[in-house]
């Protein structure tokens, strides 16, 4: 019994010295490096974005927007009126139509 | 940067409201479309509305005689397959009957398309029968 004692008391006062290798903090700070550059080489690609808060070009990409999309509307319906008057022709859809 | 998303966000929505709505306000009838392409003046475009109009309640009957046809047809074909395995007379009766109700059909549709064709200035017909005639005559794979 006294020997556990003894060895509870050596165990207790044992500290672990656990030493990093010798490269390890050259590791941890190139991995901090390539993350830092991984954002920073995307920042220019959406910067841009920042500046669309300014309510003047806000309002100006809105009425960009608006046109652009009225105008590709425009477009698409045109072409697809050619198609619509084909289908109509259908006796099935020309008759669907008359009813 | 969370305001200029956002503020992206909206511009894609409203751009997409847009075109919706300009699809939706450009709509005509098929016709309408018809006269505007070949700019027809507004008594021809009358006259081609009811052109349509009379061509859609002349295929009405044969649509219903088809579906009827058809549906005889299937049936028939299928306690055919399922029976001894050979075109009857009554089949047989069945595919040409089906075939009679498309030819007269064709006929109608033709018969549309040459008086659509007689209200268009004549150097347009030529444009617009080559665009009608292939629904009616079949195009043997080679198109």
């Amino acid at each position: 019994m006294s020997d556990d004692h003894e060895l509870s008391a050596l165990l207790q006062n044992w500290t672990p010295k656990a030493e990093p290798g010798s490269g390890f903090n050259r590791s941890v700070w190139s991995r901090i490096e390539t993350l830092e550059s991984r954002k920073s080489s995307f920042e220019p690609l959406f910067s841009w974005i920042q500046g669309l808060a300014t309510p003047r070009i806000a309002a100006t990409c809105m009425a960009v927007a608006l046109f652009g999309g009225i105008l590709l509307g425009g477009l698409q319906a045109r072409s697809s009126q050619e198609e619509q008057y084909l289908h109509s022709l259908r006796p099935f859809a020309a008759s669907a139509l008359a009813r | 940067m969370q305001r200029g998303f956002l503020v992206l966000l909206a511009a894609v929505l409203i751009g997409v409201v847009g075109a919706m709505l300009s699809r939706h306000l450009m709509k005509s009838s098929p016709a309408a479309w018809l006269c505007q392409k070949y700019g027809l003046s507004a008594d021809k475009s009358c006259r081609i509305e009811a052109l349509q109009t009379e061509y859609g309640s002349r295929c009405g009957p044969y649509c219903d005689k088809m579906c009827e046809a058809n549906a005889r047809l299937e049936q028939l074909s299928l306690e055919a397959g399922l029976g001894q395995r050979n075109i009857t007379p009554t089949l047989r009766e069945a595919v040409a009957e089906t075939d009679r109700i498309r030819t007269e059909t064709r006929i109608v549709m033709l018969e549309h398309f040459y008086a659509v064709a007689a209200e268009l200035p004549p150097e347009k017909r030529k444009e617009y029968l080559l665009k009608v005639l292939p629904l009616v005559i079949d195009s043997c794979g080679s198109k």
